[in-house]
C-alpha cells in the first residue's frame, strides 16, 4: 500500500518537473522566435511539412464530419421539426467545438509525430550534437522553426476543416436529406456572429501552440535510441489529446 | 605556423605561445549518475601533431572530447584550448571557439535533409555570406580532397558507412579548422575503407598544418600514423609517448591493450560466485 | 537553405487555401446585415422589467434590426431598468412617440426591442428618451394571469387582475 502512495508521489514529482521544464523550454521557443521569423526559408520549408502535407487528411476527415453532422443534426432536428435549422446547428458546432479539436487531433497525430520523430531521430543520430559542434545552434535552426510552422499552420488548418465540413453539412442536408436551400444558408446567416467564427479560430491557434510545443518538446528531448524515438512520437500524440481537451474546456468557459 | 587558405568565419584568437594547441590540467569530471569519469588527468595535445587517445571501452574517451569542445564543463581542473580557459567563456565565445575546430563523429552525422554537396556546404551558409559561385568551389575542393566530388548530389541515405563518414570529414574542414578531432573513426570499416581514413587523417593533417585528435582503439591502424599517444584507464593517463614506446610499456594494462590480450588487469569473467559451487547448488533455480 | 521550387508553390497554395476558408467563414456564414457606424445615435427606455433582454440585443422595427442595445443599468431613483439603445443613423425619422417594446424571437429565443411607430412628426434625436414602453412578459405572471382568468370564467364571475406576482 505504502509502495503505491510513494509511487504516486514519484509521478507526481515527475509531471511537476516535466511541466517545468516544457515551461523553460516554451521560453527558450519564444525569446528565439523574433530571429528566426527572419528566416523565411527554413520556416517555409515547416509550413509545407507540418501543414501543407496535412492537407489531404485534414479536407477528407473534415468532409466526412461534415457529413456525420449533417446525418445527426437532420435526424435530431426533424423530431422537432426544426431541420431548416441544420444550417445554423450544424455551423456553430463546427466553428465553436469539432472544427478546432478534431483538427487539433489530427495535427497531433500526423504533423504533430512527423515533428517529434525528426527531432527524436536527429537527437539519436547526433545530428543535432553535429550542429552544435559547427556552432549552430540547433534550437535556432531545426528546432523554433518547426514551432513556429506548426503555430502558424493550426489556425489555417482549423479553418479549412470547418470550411469543408460546412460544405459536407450541405451535401447531405441539402443535396441528400432535401433540406430547403435557401433556409439552409439564411438561418445559418442569421445566427452565426463573427464572434464565433474567432472563438473557433483563437481555438484553433491555442492548440496549435499547445500541439506544436509538445511534439518539438518531446523531439528534442526524446531518449537517443531507437526505442526512445518511439516513445516520443507516441507520447506526443497522447499528451497532445489530452491537453487539448483540457484546453478545451478552460478556453470555452472563459470564452462563454 | 598554420596558413589559414580558406574563409575566415570568426576573429582570430590570439595564439599563446605554447606549442600545444590543447591542455587539461589536473581534471576530475563525474557523471550525472555520480559516477567518477575522470580523476587528476593531464594531457597536452602539441600543435601540428596528430594524437590518439586510446583505452579500454567505458574509459570516458567521448567525455574527453566533450570536455575539449566545451559541451561539458570539469568539475576541477583546466581546460584550456588556443590558451583560452573553457571554464571562463561565455557560449558565445565557445562558439566562436568552434568554429576553429572540426569534428568527425563515428556514424557521420550527415544532416539527413540535405544532400552530399549541402552537407559540406552547412557551415560555409551558417558561418559566412561567401557568394554562392565561392561555396561551390569550396565545397568541391573539400569533397575532391576526400575522394567524393562525384558524390556530390548524392543523399545520405544513398552512402556506404566509410563514404558517409569521408563526407562527414569533408564538412569538418569546410572551414579550415585549426583542430580536428575524430571520434573512432575507424569503427566498423572494411580493410579498405580503413586504409582511406588513415591515409586520409595523415595526409589532411600535414597538408594543411592541423593538429588531429584520434579517439580510437584500433590500435594497429592509429599506431602507424600516429605521432603521439595516451592511453587512459581507470579515469587517468596510464602511459603516454610515440607509438613505438608504447609497445615496450612495462605496464600489464598498457600490456594488455596494446597487444590485444584477452585476459590480464581488465579481467575475462565479469564478477562471478565461485564457478563449482554455483554448478554444483544450482538445482532450486 | 535547400531551394526548391515546389516547396515554395505548396506552401503557397496551402496559406492561400487556408486564408480562402477562413475569409469564406468570416463573410459568408456570419450575420453580416448588420454593422453599426459612427453615423449612429443613442435614445434610452426605461422598464419596468426587462426580462432576458442583454446588451448586443437587436433593436428591430416592422421585423428589420435598426440597431443595438448597447447598454443597460438599474437607475436608483426610479427603480426601473434603463435600457441605451444604439440606433443606425440611416433611420433618423423615428417618430418621438413611438414605443418600445420587449418581445421574445421564436419560442424560446432570445429577447429583443422592437419599435412601433407612433404618429409623431418629431423624429428621435441623440439623447431622447421613449416615453412609452411595454415592459418584458414574464412567463409566470402571463401562467397566472390565464389561469387566474380561466378558473374566474369557469366560476362565472368577473376577472379581475390579480394582483402582479412578487418575485
Amino acid at each position: 500500500m505504502k509502495d503505491v502512495f510513494f509511487e504516486l508521489v514519484d509521478s507526481l514529482r515527475a509531471f511537476l518537473e516535466t511541466v517545468g521544464q516544457m515551461t523553460r523550454f516554451f521560453g527558450q521557443l519564444l525569446l528565439l522566435t523574433p530571429r528566426t521569423l527572419l528566416r523565411g526559408g527554413l520556416l517555409l520549408e515547416q509550413i509545407d511539412n507540418t501543414g501543407a502535407r496535412s492537407l489531404v487528411i485534414i479536407m477528407t476527415c473534415g468532409l466526412f464530419v461534415g457529413m456525420v453532422l449533417g446525418l445527426q443534426g437532420y435526424d435530431l432536428l426533424q423530431r422537432f421539426g426544426s431541420e431548416e435549422s441544420l444550417g445554423m446547428a450544424a455551423a456553430l458546432g463546427l466553428l465553436k467545438e469539432l472544427g478546432p479539436v478534431v483538427t487539433a487531433l489530427l495535427f497531433a497525430g500526423r504533423a504533430g509525430t512527423a515533428l517529434a520523430s525528426e527531432l527524436g531521430l536527429m537527437r539519436a543520430t547526433d545530428q543535432l550534437a553535429a550542429m552544435d559542434i559547427m556552432a549552430v545552434d540547433p534550437m535556432r535552426r531545426v528546432v523554433v522553426p518547426r514551432f513556429l510552422g506548426g503555430v502558424i499552420t493550426m489556425p489555417l488548418l482549423t479553418g479549412i476543416f470547418i470550411a469543408i465540413g460546412l460544405f459536407g453539412v450541405q451535401l447531405v442536408g441539402v443535396e441528400f436529406l432535401g433540406v430547403d436551400k435557401g433556409s439552409f444558408w439564411s438561418q445559418m446567416r442569421g445566427t452565426v456572429e463573427l464572434g464565433d467564427v474567432w472563438e473557433g479560430l483563437i481555438k484553433g491557434s491555442v492548440f496549435g501552440v499547445a500541439c506544436s510545443l509538445i511534439a518539438v518538446y518531446e523531439g528534442y528531448n526524446a531518449i537517443p535510441t531507437a526505442e526512445g524515438v518511439g516513445r516520443a512520437t507516441t507520447r506526443t500524440v497522447v499528451i497532445s489529446a489530452v491537453v487539448t481537451l483540457i484546453l478545451d474546456y478552460i478556453l470555452t468557459a472563459f470564452m462563454l | 605556423m598554420n596558413t589559414q587558405t580558406g574563409p575566415d568565419a570568426g576573429a582570430q584568437p590570439a595564439r599563446a605561445c605554447d606549442a600545444d594547441i590543447a591542455v587539461l590540467r589536473d581534471v576530475h569530471y563525474a557523471a550525472d549518475s555520480g559516477k567518477t569519469v575522470f580523476r587528476g588527468l593531464d594531457i597536452a595535445i602539441a600543435r601540428g601533431a596528430v594524437t590518439a587517445i586510446m583505452g579500454p571501452s567505458g574509459t570516458g574517451k567521448t567525455t574527453l572530447l566533450r570536455l575539449i569542445t566545451g559541451q561539458i564543463l570539469a568539475d576541477r581542473g583546466e581546460v584550456i584550448v588556443n590558451g583560452k580557459n573553457l571554464a571562463t567563456l561565455t557560449r558565445k565565445e565557445i562558439y566562436a571557439l568552434r568554429r576553429r575546430m572540426g569534428m568527425l563523429f563515428q556514424n557521420g552525422a550527415l544532416l539527413t535533409d540535405l544532400d552530399v554537396f549541402e552537407n559540406v556546404a552547412f557551415p560555409l551558409r551558417e558561418h559566412t555570406r561567401l557568394p554562392e559561385r565561392l561555396i561551390r568551389t569550396i565545397v568541391l575542393t573539400k569533397l575532391h580532397a576526400v575522394g567524393l566530388r562525384g558524390a556530390a548530389r548524392l543523399s545520405p541515405q544513398e552512402l556506404s558507412g566509410g563514404m558517409a563518414r569521408r563526407v562527414a570529414l569533408a564538412r569538418a574542414i569546410a572551414l579550415d579548422p585549426d583542430l580536428l578531432i575524430y571520434d573512432e573513426p575507424f569503427a566498423g570499416l572494411d580493410p579498405i575503407s580503413m586504409g582511406v581514413v588513415m591515409r586520409l587523417i595523415r595526409s589532411l593533417n600535414d597538408a594543411l598544418g592541423i593538429t588531429s585528435i584520434v579517439v580510437t582503439h584500433d590500435v594497429r591502424e592509429i599506431s602507424q600514423i600516429a605521432d603521439a599517444s595516451y592511453i587512459l584507464s581507470e579515469g587517468e593517463v596510464v602511459a603516454s609517448g610515440t607509438p613505438g614506446q608504447l609497445k615496450e610499456h612495462p605496464s600489464p594494462v598498457v600490456h594488455q591493450f596494446m597487444d590485444g590480450l584477452a585476459d590480464g588487469p581488465v579481467e575475462f569473467h565479469y564478477p562471478a560466485s565461485d564457478y563449482h559451487e554455483e554448478l554444483l547448488n544450482g538445482q532450486g533455480r | 537553405m535547400r531551394p526548391s521550387r515546389t516547396i515554395d508553390i505548396s506552401t503557397g497554395l496551402f496559406v492561400l487555401l487556408g486564408f480562402a476558408a477562413i475569409l469564406f467563414l468570416v463573410t459568408q456564414i456570419t450575420n453580416r446585415e448588420f454593422s453599426l457606424h459612427d453615423q449612429s445615435y443613442r435614445i434610452k427606455a426605461s422598464f419596468g422589467n426587462i426580462g432576458g433582454l442583454k446588451a448586443g440585443a437587436p433593436v428591430s422595427m416592422a421585423g428589420v434590426t435598426i440597431g443595438r442595445v448597447e447598454d443597460i443599468s438599474y437607475d436608483m431613483q426610479s427603480f426601473k431598468a434603463v435600457a441605451v439603445l444604439r440606433i443606425d443613423g440611416r433611420y433618423n425619422q423615428i417618430p418621438n412617440d413611438s414605443d418600445a417594446s420587449i418581445f421574445t424571437a421564436g419560442l424560446l429565443g432570445g429577447q429583443y426591442v422592437e419599435l412601433s411607430p407612433g404618429g409623431s412628426e418629431q423624429p428621435f434625436k441623440n439623447g431622447d428618451t421613449v416615453e412609452f414602453v411595454q415592459d418584458a412578459v414574464v412567463l409566470e405572471n402571463l401562467i397566472s394571469k390565464y389561469l387566474f382568468s380561466a378558473a374566474s370564467q369557469k366560476s362565472g364571475t368577473t376577472s379581475e387582475a390579480p394582483p402582479a406576482a412578487k418575485e
